[in-house]
């Protein structure tokens, strides 16, 4: 099947694609935890390798949208990966209630099991927690951040051409003069 | 070829989950209890779930599960899915009298009086014939079957779990509540209001925030309503005593 290189096509595509594995990851979330920044690297990395994979289109062959086209784009997909990330984790709880879980984790009433690996002065060690109030709020904040950088620059190649693909012809060089 | 290496990459991924989170059913239930305890209701269903997920564990740990999954989701105000935990927790096991005792109390507040007696019936049979675990706040259930009783309109039931209740715990407020909406029914205003009074100033002690609760709001209003009747000023209800 012919592949669609519109950049209303990497759109819609990424669009679905964060859909898809924002609710994959939510529900993942919901049974094991926030591992705090891998989700959120592992999220950013995976959906531009998708989107080229499965995609209907391969993101470098649109052409790059500029800079602010790029960072529309990767808050467009970060916002449709949270909604898919809470569609994700209502599927898993016993009732659909993400938003009311939500805002009971704001209030300080519930909490959510995050782990990670935390370093302070040097040293390192294992953080595995219930999260709640600001706490969460930064954590998050911290997870979406990468996801957010990795899907701005990952996306896009700047010469216009993905990885396996041959280099355009080199211009022929100016005829020297006899 | 792609095949097998997309199933070697779910294989792989599979195994590691398992490493790194073991299927531990006794501690996720331990945890699923504490954060009862804590109050974190979503935390406790999430790993009472997680305790019994993929078929695992034994019957006791399963009936504990349900138990626990319905008591959080009653207090997240899910009626509805308490009363399904607890329904799933007699299929299992027909002889459970927490199970009893709590889905009449759910059927009461829904308004079912009559199944909410037989639950209630049902659960204080087995509760007095039970050696060993003993079931706290006994004398609740004693005033919820009572409040359902009265509801039926059977007044000389009623008016002995009150008697059953207060003698189980003469400091729990419903009892004497219950004997508040017997003198009611009675049409003794004095001693229904001096009951109420009571009832409200025990349940105060137990809960500072018992006010502000909708039950709070309810056993106010009625407070308030009883002054009124025995021609008591609500606002200063001790004046010239």
């Amino acid at each position: 099947m012919e592949r669609d290189n519109s950049m209303l096509a990497v759109v819609v595509g990424g669009m679905l694609l964060a859909l898809a594995l924002g609710a994959a990851l939510g529900w993942l979330r919901y049974w094991l935890g926030l591992f705090v920044i891998a989700q959120g690297a592992v999220a950013g990395l995976l959906l531009p390798w998708l989107l080229g994979r499965l995609g209907p289109c391969r993101p470098a062959l649109a052409g790059h949208p500029g800079c602010a086209g790029a960072l529309g784009l990767a808050g467009f997909w970060s916002a449709c990966f949270l909604a898919g990330q809470a569609l994700g984790l209502g599927l898993a709880q016993p009732w659909f209630d993400p938003l009311g879980f939500v805002s009971r984790v704001l209030a300080g009433r519930s909490s959510e099991f995050v782990f990670g690996v935390a370093a302070t002065g040097g040293i390192h060690r294992a953080l595995a927690q219930g999260a709640r109030d600001g706490f969460w709020v930064v954590l998050n904040l911290l997870d979406l951040g990468i996801m957010f950088i990795f899907l701005m620059v990952t996306t896009w190649n700047r010469e216009g051409k993905s990885k396996g693909q041959a280099a355009p012809p080199a211009a022929a060089p100016p005829e020297a003069a006899s | 070829m792609k095949m097998v290496r997309i199933a070697t990459l779910l294989g792989a991924l599979g195994t590691l989950v398992v490493l790194v989170w073991p299927p531990a059913p006794a501690q996720d239930l331990r945890l699923a209890r504490l954060a009862y305890r804590a109050g974190d209701l979503d935390q406790c269903l999430r790993l009472a779930r997680r305790a019994v997920a993929l078929g695992r564990g034994s019957l006791a740990l399963r009936l504990d599960s349900l138990g626990l999954r319905a008591r959080a989701a009653l207090d997240l105000g899910r009626s509805d899915m308490a009363r399904s935990y607890l329904d799933r927790m007699l299929a299992l096991d027909p002889n459970q009298a927490r199970a009893y005792l709590m889905r009449g109390s759910i059927r009461l507040r829904m308004g079912e009086a009559t199944g909410a007696l037989a639950d209630l019936d049902r659960g204080l049979a087995l509760a007095a014939g039970a050696k060993g675990r003993s079931i706290p706040f006994l004398a609740s259930y004693y005033a919820r079957r009572g409040m359902a009783n009265l509801a039926l309109g059977r007044l000389e039931p009623a008016r002995r779990d009150a008697g059953l209740a207060r003698r189980s715990d003469p400091r729990h407020p419903e009892g004497h509540q219950l004997s508040s909406k017997i003198e009611e029914k009675r049409k003794r205003w004095r001693e229904a209001l001096i009951e109420a009074e009571l009832a409200f100033d025990l349940a105060q002690r137990k809960d500072s925030f018992f006010f502000t609760s909708s039950q709070g709001q309810r056993w106010m209003k009625r407070l308030v309503w009883l002054r009124l009747k025995n021609k008591v000023d609500p606002i200063h209800p001790f004046r010239g005593q």
